[in-house]
């Protein structure tokens, strides 16, 4: 069943001869109960899709040019404000990288968490008050009776991801968008944290749709994944397809640059030059000046998402011999 | 053979005040407490921990950015604490360090120009033209064209401002760079490029570098020797191989456990510990690490384990491993 | 090399169009292109050339007498009017206008040089902070106006003592705000690279404290400058500031009350140029401080 459909969207920032197109025709679905991991690096567009789909956008200065967002059957970017205020809570929940900065200061987090609930759901405050503690126990949280009266500051970043989880999730939606949840944590936390959304994941049979940059990240949580480059999806695949045969030059590109604890390189291979200008990028493929397989049939257009088989899309049209090495 | 650098019972401790630069002391923030460890020529000592355990702190500490409370930093035979301005200013041509962010490490006011120059300029060890040319020498080298001189900084990508703060680390050809966290605010295609300049340096001009990061991956692709740090200490120190291969310290070895593998599995990874990191103004007694470790004994709980040597060449400091002489936890010599 | 098509590479991705500009052009554009700053900065420079060209063009004399001209309404004689010793408004509100200049200008300078000094040092040296901040403090306890007042009572009326009792009230404050970007620089990891370099205190704050935190100082003297206009004014209406028959705006103003009934010019026409002038000021500042201030955050 699917829960999410994005259809060619496009998201511009700017007007006129300067105007940045930072998510160029992205489409993809993300079922029930699915995690899809977005990876890409800054200025590939995973942000601003995931604040698209909520309608968190400022419009202007950006502006959803085309496309569509298909969520349970109905198209969301036709929604009013009202209508996607019900949505955020109950249909889509969002968590954010800097937990110290998605958390309103002044409020205690027994506030902030008992306002999200009391938004959508008409109970009593008695009920908001139980269900508070009964989510801030389920993210794991020691104590939740006195946490409720603590303010964010006195907490430490673990903690408030796991506060910004118990909120998210307060009103049991069926997707979780995280914005790079883990990049700001210790790596012993990031794994309780990966863990938790795992386990919440399953107990509330939601989806998730991760963004990161981290390789890591994506193989320990992801079910799909999608790899985006200057706006643009250059390759999509279920994960183990995606390590195993990445078959877009970019992907394996991240993959090689990767320290991984495991192998013992001497030298680890690098993408060579830096991401293309947004106001100008070049005619044809957006990753061709980086590109070691380049063709001149990559300058020319650009490269379509192509079905390469077995629920695997590539952008690259040597897609091919890239998976027979 | 005696190391370049040599930190001895390196400590730091802020001290936290209520009321102002006058107010009393109301605690103590045990940032560094009694650190070991040496750095021989052309060698990488990688410093790894998480939040509030101290690896930035010593990495200032060993150049005096930030004055250590007690200890010793014996740099090519001299007691760096021992030396007063004008001769603590000539030894600054030796260390040398590079910074997280790109963006705070380089005065928007400067052209690049004048960043790379400015060491060479406070030492005086070239004149104007050679200076120049010693300049876009440097650029060459990292990377960047002798043409981005005149440039300023907001005109460059984070990993090329991350180049433009290596050259100028160079400019007076040091012997010892303290990388603090280098790579970690690139992404992940850049990193590996400064990375691989890091080792390219290094193999040129026989740099030695204490890499400080939070990524083990890279910590160890670039490093000789790794050490971990917990809360103020230095738990477990040995060469790169057997840390990994035999992490012998529970809080490394959760370490490397917790590190997302870029390879998908099918089962789920179970963390080995629980809880918080605790804060640094009111460490646990004991052992620092023992309110997560999965280890933990009565002892532990009581007394500070004391360094020992299980391997040559790999010390530990936990109860686990006893230090063959049981006396009390002091220092292990080199 | 292995690392050469990285190199090429790096350096291609440095656009090779003539941005060689430096910040200071960028700034200056953008500055240019705001609406306040433009209005401020026409209105400005209108009143600096009125102030400057009108008593030489009109060549009248301020001071001249003459009891058959008395009164008159703003006409053809008379562009302003004249007062009640027959002098001419014009002349008069146009020396005050370079009166009133002078006075802004030299408060501003002697709050660049001495705030700059007390808030760098307050803020670069801890151990100074203390001390003197506290001596600021002492002086900001006092509401400007009244320790402006109290000074020039006891200093005696003339303007270098108009300046003198001006600056000593505004300094604290310029400081303040000149040691709260010094406090933050500070801690810039540009400033630690030059320590680790082996910079002195001197250089450090000559090359990357300072110029780093003249965004507000500048912002503030502009608001500064309409201050002290105003303050100025304030003065010689109470009867503090340069003694008659100089003509300050203020000294116009407070002649010119007894006549408000008969011959309200007199006191209007001053009136409106202060205005106008503390305006074209505070416009000038605002847009300095949107084109300045988020600059101060180092770009991303």
């Amino acid at each position: 069943m699917t829960l999410l459909s994005v259809r060619d969207l496009r998201v511009q920032f700017g007007g006129g001869a300067g105007a940045i197109t930072a998510v160029d025709s992205v489409s993809f679905d993300i079922a029930e109960g699915e995690v899809l991991g977005i990876v890409g690096e800054s200025g590939s567009g995973k942000s601003v899709t995931a604040l698209s789909i909520m309608g968190l956008l400022p419009q202007p200065p950006a502006r959803i040019g085309a496309g569509s967002i298909w969520f349970e059957g109905e198209n969301i970017l036709t929604y009013s404000e009202r209508e996607l205020r019900n949505l955020r809570g109950p249909g889509i929940g969002m968590i954010f990288q800097e937990p110290m900065t998605s958390l309103n200061p002044v409020f205690t987090i027994g506030d902030q968490l008992m306002e999200t609930i009391r938004v959508h759901e008409r109970i009593s405050p008695r009920a908001r008050r139980e269900r508070a503690v009964e989510m801030l126990t389920k993210v794991g949280i020691a104590a939740p009776e006195r946490r409720l009266a603590d303010y964010p500051h006195q907490l430490s970043g673990g903690m408030r991801q796991r506060v910004m989880i118990a909120m998210a999730l307060a009103c049991r939606p069926k997707l979780l968008i995280a914005d790079e949840p883990t990049t700001a944590l210790d790596v012993t936390i990031q794994q309780q944290i990966l863990e938790l959304l795992l386990d919440l994941r399953e107990e509330f049979r939601m989806a998730i749709m991760i963004i990161t940059h981290n390789m890591g990240v994506v193989a320990e949580v992801a079910d799909r994944v999608i790899v985006m480059y200057a706006g643009k999806i250059v390759e999509r695949a279920g994960v183990k397809a995606l390590f195993e045969h990445p078959s877009h030059p970019y992907t394996r590109g991240l993959l090689e640059s990767i320290p991984s604890l495991e192998d013992d390189r001497q030298r680890l291979k690098t993408i060579p030059g830096a991401l293309p200008n947004p106001a100008a990028p070049p005619p044809g493929c957006r990753f061709e000046p980086r590109c070691g397989f380049r063709l001149e049939a990559c300058r020319a257009a650009v490269p379509p998402l192509a079905d390469i088989g077995g629920g695997h899309d590539s952008a690259c049209i040597r897609h091919r011999e890239l998976a027979n090495p | 053979m005696t190391p370049l650098l040599s930190a001895q019972r390196l400590t730091k401790h802020f001290a936290v005040r209520h009321g102002g630069v006058f107010g009393r002391v109301r605690g103590l923030l045990r940032a560094v407490d009694d650190v070991d460890f040496e750095v021989a020529a052309s060698e990488t000592l990688g410093l790894v921990g998480e939040s509030g355990c101290g690896k930035s702190t010593v990495g200032r500490m060993l150049l005096r950015l930030i004055e250590p409370t007690a200890g010793s930093i014996v740099f090519e035979g001299e007691d760096l604490l021992a030396l007063q301005s004008e001769a603590l200013r000539a030894k600054r041509r030796h260390l040398q360090i590079i910074f997280q962010d790109p963006y705070g490490a380089l005065n928007p006011r400067m052209t690049v120009e004048d960043i790379i120059k400015e060491p060479i300029e406070i030492h005086g060890t070239l004149d104007g033209r050679s200076a120049s040319r010693r300049v876009a020498e440097l650029l060459d080298r990292v990377g960047l064209s002798p043409a981005h001189a005149r440039r300023y900084p907001h005109e460059f990508s984070g990993g090329q401002r991350q180049r433009i703060g290596i050259a100028r680390a160079l400019a007076l050809n040091p012997r010892f760079i303290v990388c603090d966290e280098p790579v970690s605010a690139l992404d992940v295609s850049i990193q590996a490029q400064i990375v691989n300049l890091l080792q390219d340096l290094q193999d040129e001009m026989g740099l030695a570098y204490l890499f400080i990061a939070h990524d083990l991956g890279v910590v160890k692709h670039i490093s000789d020797r790794v050490a971990v740090m917990y809360l103020g200490k230095i738990v477990e120190i040995a060469e790169k191989r057997s840390l990994y291969a035999e992490p012998l310290h529970p809080y490394t070895q959760a370490l490397i456990a917790a590190v997302p593998e870029p390879k998908p599995r099918a089962g789920r990874r179970r963390s080995a510990i629980s809880g918080e990191i605790p804060s640094a103004l009111n460490p646990p007694r004991g052992c620092r690490f023992h309110t997560r470790c999965p280890h933990v004994m009565p002892i532990c709980r009581e007394l500070e384990p004391a360094v020992a040597e299980p391997k040559p060449g790999h010390r530990v400091a936990c109860h686990l491993y006893p230090a063959a002489a049981a006396a009390a936890p002091t220092a292990a010599t080199a | 090399m292995a690392e050469d098509v990285a190199t090429l590479d790096t350096v291609a991705a440095v656009p090779v169009e003539a941005r060689r500009s430096s910040t200071r052009w960028d700034t200056l554009f953008r500055l240019l292109r705001h609406p306040s700053f433009r209005t401020g900065i026409i209105l400005t420079a209108l009143i600096v050339l009125a102030a400057i060209f009108v008593p030489i063009i009109s060549g009248v004399d301020p001071d001249k007498l003459s009891m058959r001209t008395r009164f008159m309404p703003p006409g053809a004689a008379f562009l302003f009017g004249t007062d009640n010793f027959g002098r001419s408004q014009l002349a008069r509100v146009a020396y005050g206008a370079r009166l009133s200049l002078l006075i802004g200008t030299a408060v501003v300078l002697l709050n660049a040089v001495f705030g700059t000094l007390l808030g760098a040092l307050a803020g670069y040296f801890r151990r100074l902070d203390n001390p003197l901040m506290r001596f600021n403090d002492a002086l900001m306890a006092f509401p400007a106006i009244l320790l402006a007042i109290a000074l020039t009572a006891v200093l005696g009326r003339s303007i270098p003592n108009v300046i003198l009792a001006l600056s000593i009230v505004y300094v604290p404050r310029t400081a303040r705000i000149v040691r709260a970007s010094v406090l933050v620089i500070r801690q810039m990891e540009f400033v630690q690279a030059a320590v680790a370099a082996g910079a002195g205190h001197w250089r450090i704050l000559r090359r990357h404290i300072l110029p780093n935190s003249m965004a507000p100082l500048i912002v503030q003297l502009s608001f500064l400058f309409a201050y002290a206009v105003l303050a100025e004014a304030t003065l010689s209406f109470l009867g503090l500031g340069a003694e008659p028959p100089t003509p300050t705006w203020g000294n116009i103003m407070a002649e010119g009350r007894q006549y408000m009934r008969e011959a309200p010019w007199i006191i209007t026409i001053p009136g409106g140029a202060l205005a106008m002038t503390v305006l074209a000021l505070n416009l000038l500042g605002d847009g300095l401080r949107d084109v300045l201030d988020p600059r101060l955050k180092i770009q991303q």
